[in-house]
C-alpha cells in the first residue's frame, strides 16, 4: 500500500471566506449556488451570552476504513490502495444513495442525473475525473494542488501525505487523528477540545 | 455552558418509494409465512379454508414482492436500465443492498414456482384463490393465445416436487421468506452506527413481526371476502395475529427506549418524533397497528361471536388496520431518521 494522503485543518487560521469551496466549484464545474463537494459552515459553540462562532471548512475525509466503499452495492466507490484517495466511478453508479447514509460527513452529493460525486483531492477534474487516475504526486513532482488548499487565504487547509502532514501538526492534533477514521489532521490548539471531528 | 457546537448534515437520502418497497417486501415474506403454516396445517387436516390460504399466500407473496422490487427501482436516481445489471454490477458483498438484491431474486423465483404449483395443473381449483391462473385464461382469451395456459398447466404437473424434495423447497422457501424480511431491516441497520433509530439489534424482530402481522392480516382479510372463509379459521389467524402484534408492540418500545440514551443523533430523532409529522407518524403507527387492533380483538373476545363486533366488515377493518400501521412504520422509519451529527470543539 502506498503512502496515504489526508488533509490538515487549522480552524484558527480559517476565516470563513469560502474561497476553499468556491474555487472547488469552479475546478470542478459544480452548481454555483450552493457548496457541495467542499462545505463551510459556521458552527457556533456555547450558550447565550458566552458565544462563538467556528468557521469549519469540511469535504470527503477520505476515511481510512471508508463506510461509503463498504455499502456501495456496485462497487462504485474505491479507497485506492496506491494513495487512499476515495474516488467514484461514476459508469456504474445506480444513484442508490446508500452512501449518503453511510457518510459520517456528508460528503457524497447527487447531480442532476442522480449519480454520486465527491472531492477526489484534484486528481482529477470534474465530476468522476479522479477514477482510473495515476497515483497521487505532490506538487513538486507534477501533481496538482488540491484547489481548496492553492486558494485558501488563511493557509488553513494542507493537503499531502499523511506522515508529512503530522510533522507539521501538534502533538494533540496527532492523537486525535489516530483515533479517528478520516484522513484529516485537525489542529486543536484550544482548550477543552477533544471531539472534533466525529463522535461515533 | 457547552464547549462544542454541532454540525448536522444533510438529511432525507431516501424518499417513499424506498418505505413502500421496505413495506411490501415485509407484507411479501408475511404473506408467505402465512401460505407456510396453512399449508402444514392443511396437511393434517381436511378443512379445504387451509387450501384457500395457502393459494391467496402464495398469490399475494408474488405480487408484493413483484411491485416490490419496481418501487425499489424507481427510488434509483440513477440511469434506470442501470440497475438491471445487477448480476454483473452487484458484485460487493459487504454490502447488504447487493446480498438483499440476490435474496429477492430467489424468493421471486421460489415464490413464483409455489404460485404456480398451487393455482395451475389438473388439479387446479376454480375457486377465486386460483386468481393467476383465471388471469391467464383471461389473458390468453384476449391475446389469442390459449395454449399459454394449458402450458402452464401442463408444467406445473410436471415440475411440481415429491417426497423429499417438496420438503425441502417448503423448508428453503421459509428460510428465504424470513431472509427477506430480515434483510430489509439489515438493509437500514447496517448504518445504525450513523443512524441511532435504525438499531442493529431491535430492527430485524421488529421488521420480522411487522411483516409477519401484516401478511397475516392481507391473507386472511382476502381470503375473508373472496373465498367466504370461515369465521373460526380468521378467528385463529386473528388471534396469532394479535400475538405477533403484541411482540411488535414490546420490540418497538424497546426501540424507542434506546433513543433517550443514544447521544445527539438519538436525542434529536426522538424531538423529530415527538412533534410535527414524525408525531402523527408514531401516534397513527401505534394506534392504527397496534393498540386498535388488539383493542378490537379484545373486544371480540368479551363480547362473543354473535355481536356486531365480531361482524366481516369489522374484523376486516382491523386487519385493514394492521396492514396500515406497518406502512406507517416503514415511513416512519425512513422519514425520522437522522444521523449522527459531527461535533465541533
Amino acid at each position: 500500500m502506498g503512502e496515504q494522503w489526508g488533509f490538515y485543518f487549522d480552524s484558527d487560521k480559517c476565516i470563513g471566506c469560502h474561497a476553499c469551496s468556491v474555487s472547488c466549484k469552479q475546478r470542478h464545474g459544480r452548481d454555483p449556488e450552493q457548496d457541495e463537494w467542499r462545505t463551510v459552515k459556521n458552527v457556533t459553540t456555547g450558550e447565550f451570552p458566552d458565544v462563538s462562532s467556528l468557521p469549519i471548512s469540511m469535504s470527503c475525509m477520505h476515511c481510512s476504513d471508508a463506510p461509503c466503499e463498504k455499502v456501495c452495492p456496485c462497487n462504485s466507490i474505491q479507497k485506492r490502495e496506491e494513495d487512499g484517495i476515495v474516488v467514484v466511478d461514476r459508469d456504474s453508479c445506480i444513484g442508490c444513495h446508500y452512501c449518503g447514509w453511510a457518510c459520517p460527513y456528508g460528503a457524497p452529493t447527487y447531480d442532476d442525473g442522480g449519480i454520486m460525486s465527491k472531492c477526489n483531492l484534484c486528481i482529477g477534474e470534474g465530476p468522476g475525473g479522479g477514477y482510473g487516475m495515476p497515483p497521487r504526486e505532490e506538487q513538486e513532482d507534477g501533481g496538482a494542488q488540491p484547489a481548496c488548499v492553492d486558494n485558501c487565504v488563511g493557509g488553513a487547509i494542507e493537503a499531502g501525505p499523511v506522515s508529512e502532514l503530522k510533522e507539521k501538526a501538534s502533538t494533540k492534533a496527532v492523537e486525535q487523528f489516530e483515533q479517528e477514521p478520516a484522513n484529516v489532521i485537525v489542529e486543536a490548539n484550544r482548550e477543552d477540545t477533544n471531539a472534533f471531528p466525529y463522535e461515533a | 455552558m457547552t464547549s462544542f457546537g454541532l454540525w448536522w448534515g444533510g438529511v432525507g437520502h431516501w424518499d417513499v418509494f424506498v418505505a413502500i418497497y421496505l413495506f411490501l417486501g415485509g407484507i411479501s415474506g408475511g404473506a408467505f409465512l402465512v401460505a407456510s403454516i396453512a399449508e402444514w396445517f392443511g396437511e393434517r387436516s381436511d378443512h379445504e379454508g387451509y387450501d384457500f390460504i395457502t393459494r391467496w399466500g402464495w398469490t399475494l407473496s408474488f405480487g408484493t414482492i413483484v411491485v416490490g422490487s419496481w418501487t425499489l427501482l424507481a427510488h434509483l436516481s440513477g440511469p434506470f436500465l442501470r440497475a438491471f445489471m445487477f448480476p454483473v454490477k452487484f458484485t460487493n458483498w459487504t454490502s447488504w443492498m447487493a446480498i438483499g438484491t440476490w435474496v429477492v431474486v430467489t424468493f421471486s423465483l421460489v415464490v413464483m414456482a409455489r404460485m404456480i404449483w398451487a393455482t395451475f395443473g389438473a388439479e387446479a381449483a376454480e375457486d377465486p384463490s386460483g386468481l393467476p391462473r383465471h388471469v391467464v385464461d383471461r389473458l390468453g382469451n384476449n391475446l389469442l393465445v390459449d395454449w399459454g395456459i394449458d402450458l402452464l398447466d401442463w408444467g406445473a404437473d410436471r415440475t411440481r416436487p415429491t417426497g423429499l424434495l417438496r420438503r425441502l423447497v417448503q423448508v428453503g422457501g421459509v428460510a428465504l421468506a424470513v431472509m427477506l424480511v430480515v434483510y430489509t431491516a439489515l438493509l437500514l441497520s447496517a448504518v445504525s452506527w450513523m443512524v441511532p433509530l435504525w438499531n442493529e439489534t431491535l430492527l430485524p424482530p421488529l421488521f420480522v413481526a411487522s411483516g409477519f402481522s401484516a401478511g397475516i392480516a392481507m391473507v386472511v382479510a382476502v381470503t375473508y371476502w373472496q373465498n367466504d372463509l370461515d369465521s373460526h379459521l380468521v378467528h385463529r389467524f386473528g388471534l396469532l395475529d394479535d400475538a405477533v402484534i403484541v411482540a411488535e408492540a414490546l420490540v418497538l418500545a424497546a426501540l424507542l427506549y434506546t433513543l433517550t440514551t443514544g447521544g445527539y443523533g438519538a436525542a434529536r430523532t426522538l424531538d423529530g418524533l415527538t412533534s410535527g409529522t414524525g408525531l402523527l407518524l408514531l401516534v397513527g403507527m401505534i394506534s392504527a397497528g397496534l393498540l386498535l387492533p388488539l383493542v378490537i380483538s379484545a373486544a371480540q373476545q368479551l363480547l362473543g361471536s354473535e355481536s356486531a363486533l365480531a361482524s366481516k366488515r369489522v374484523t376486516t377493518a382491523k386487519f385493514g388496520l394492521v396492514i396500515t400501521g406497518s406502512f406507517l412504520l416503514r415511513l416512519l422509519l425512513i422519514f425520522t431518521a437522522v444521523q449522527q451529527p459531527i461535533i465541533v470543539t
